[in-house]
């Protein structure tokens, strides 16, 4: 029950971050590509639902000037006070370098294939998985202990000995973003599964609705945009565990951040961290645009129940 | 409302189901290692390393309390940073509307991707440690704040401030009970982020005795040593999260 809860409002909490889902992509890409200021509102009037000019314009403005005013007070800081720490701008020069030489390319290359499969895997284990225990009292029963302990299990915990079991090979990194992302997605399935409104199906009983036609037609639609909920927070966690399983081999994004440990070359380790930033919010954000597309009757809006 | 005793069976039942399951795991899993040669420990193997190392020797006890006064540090930090500023991103909607798409995406970044820059920053150091730990716990107590001040009913703020409150009673007081609720979950959620911190900065930064332990048991392919470590970690975030509840629940009721 506790868990329970508690995901609930880990749900909530990372659904809030999707509600700014296009805004968020749009400021992230303005950071990473500093000046695309135009693209970006674009992005963000064409995904969101029909809005006044106003609207628009406070939408984009607002975090345009929190990017901004952060970009700034990084910039002075390293410039005045942080020695250590690289100004922006030269961050964002070596992020440029960085696509130029090749090097992101064939990290994302590298990564992005790993990163599919196993979210994949975990969104096709997840999804029917957390369905079934928000629906059934006996299948949430029967997988509840084990799927819960797996949930607060940390999975860096677990990369020395997967390493040792699977070497340091594509069943590696699957399993690692698998891990990271399959607990999340059942569990935050559930909880808003059973949040489905008590009322709605009894609404279909009375009008007739056998068992089948309740989950049918009542628990199913109720329950896709905690489906989209449970896909964002999953796409956030897969990427976790694609940086996490590359980083302990040294490979993809991880050689390139240990690389540039090694010659101390900050900025564009920041680069690199920007740029997975950038692609944890980009695909939290485009699946908030997939579910605004697809399942627009019921936002899961924020808040801590 | 359903029948007390209809419930009561229910629940029976349900805890039987629980318990059934997990029996049954268990045994497939034993079957498996005793039918099979696999890498694979046994839940028994496994069960003694945890009392052998937890328990009688102590090893593993003591290289997660030593990595432990790192974490408690970062997250003492995120705690003492991420309540006032989700507070303000609560409070007010021009800042959050500002500031909220960069707080959302720095939630959703793998913090881990900064280990290799803070070993640059700071060295191998403590320093290094507790300040990842910060960064995996801080931004999740920052969203749980905000959330529950700005849930907070703005028709208690008007009264109170029509019954003359001042700025002490309206924020010490009236969003500090109405968003408690939300700031402890996040809190709570904090502290196993926390433990989650800790193991990274082990295995990221430099590892001390907890870090070794693990990477020790597993290349030396000592599986049911190295599962007794994940499981002691376990067992560690879920003692931080009830321990950080358990506060929550004693302050709640003092302050009621």
């Amino acid at each position: 029950m506790r868990h329970a809860r508690e995901l609930a409002a880990l749900a909530a909490a990372e659904s809030t971050l999707s509600a700014a889902g296009s805004t968020l992509a749009a400021a992230g890409s303005t950071l990473a590509a500093a000046g695309s200021t135009l693209a970006a509102a674009g992005s963000t009037a064409a995904s969101a639902e029909p809005m006044t000019a106003m609207d628009v314009r406070a939408r984009v403005r607002d975090p345009l000037f929190g990017v901004a005013s952060l970009a700034f007070a990084w910039e002075l800081l390293a410039r005045l006070v942080v020695d250590r720490l690289p100004p922006l701008s030269g961050v964002l020069v070596a992020g440029v370098d960085l696509v130029a030489s090749g090097e992101l390319v064939g990290a994302l290359a590298a990564s992005l294939p790993t990163l599919a499969l196993g979210y994949a895997l975990a969104v096709a284990v997840g999804v029917p998985l957390g369905l079934l225990m928000g629906f059934s009292q006996r299948a949430d029963a029967l997988a509840d202990t084990p799927v819960t302990t797996l949930f607060v299990t940390s999975v860096a915990s677990l990369l020395p000995l997967l390493i040792a079991v699977f070497g340091a090979g594509l069943g590696f990194y699957v399993v690692v973003v698998f891990l990271f992302a399959v607990f999340h997605v059942t569990l935050t399935l559930r909880a808003g599964v059973r949040d489905v409104d008590d009322a709605l199906v009894e609404t279909g009983r009375v009008f007739g609705a056998s068992r089948f036609g309740v989950y049918r037609h009542v628990l199913l639609p109720a329950s896709l945009p905690h489906v989209a909920a449970a896909l964002r927070l999953g796409a956030v966690r897969a990427v976790k565990g694609m940086v996490v399983g590359e980083l302990w081999v040294y490979a993809g994004f991880g050689s390139l951040l240990h690389g540039y440990q090694r010659y101390s070359q900050t900025d564009s380790a920041l680069a690199v961290v920007l740029v997975l930033m950038v692609l944890a919010a980009g695909l939290s954000g485009g699946l908030g645009a997939l579910e605004r597309r697809y399942a627009p009757w019921q936002r899961v809006e924020g808040g801590v129940r | 409302m359903r029948d007390e005793a209809f419930a009561l069976t229910d629940r029976r039942r349900r805890v039987l189901l629980r318990a059934a399951s997990v029996l049954a795991l268990l045994l497939a899993w034993y079957a498996y290692t005793a039918t099979t040669r696999t890498l694979l420990a046994s839940p028994v193997a496994v069960a003694a390393s945890f009392v052998e190392h937890v328990v009688v020797t102590g090893t593993l006890r003591r290289a997660i309390a030593d990595a432990l006064v790192h974490a408690a540090l970062g997250y003492a930090l995120a705690v003492a940073v991420g309540v006032p500023v989700g507070f303000a991103l609560g409070l007010s909607e021009r800042l959050a509307a500002a500031y909220d798409p960069v707080v959302d995406a720095l939630y959703a970044a793998p913090v881990v991707a900064l280990a290799p820059l803070f070993v640059v920053w700071f060295g191998l150091t403590p320093l290094a440690k507790t300040a990842l730990v910060f960064l995996f716990a801080v931004f999740v107590v920052v969203v749980t704040t905000e959330t529950g001040v700005r849930e907070t009913d703005t028709g208690a703020v008007d009264a109170a401030r029509v019954f003359g409150a001042g700025p002490r009673v309206v924020y010490g007081e009236v969003y500090l009970r109405s968003a408690l609720p939300s700031v402890l979950t996040g809190l709570r959620l904090g502290a196993g982020r926390a433990v989650r911190g800790m193991v990274a900065a082990e295995l990221f930064l430099y590892a001390d005795d907890l870090g070794s332990y693990l990477i020790d048991t597993a290349a030396t392919f000592r599986m049911a040593d190295s599962l007794a470590g994940v499981l002691a970690l376990s067992l560690t975030g879920l003692a931080a999260m009830a321990l950080v509840a358990g506060l929550g629940r004693a302050v709640t009721r003092s302050g009621s």
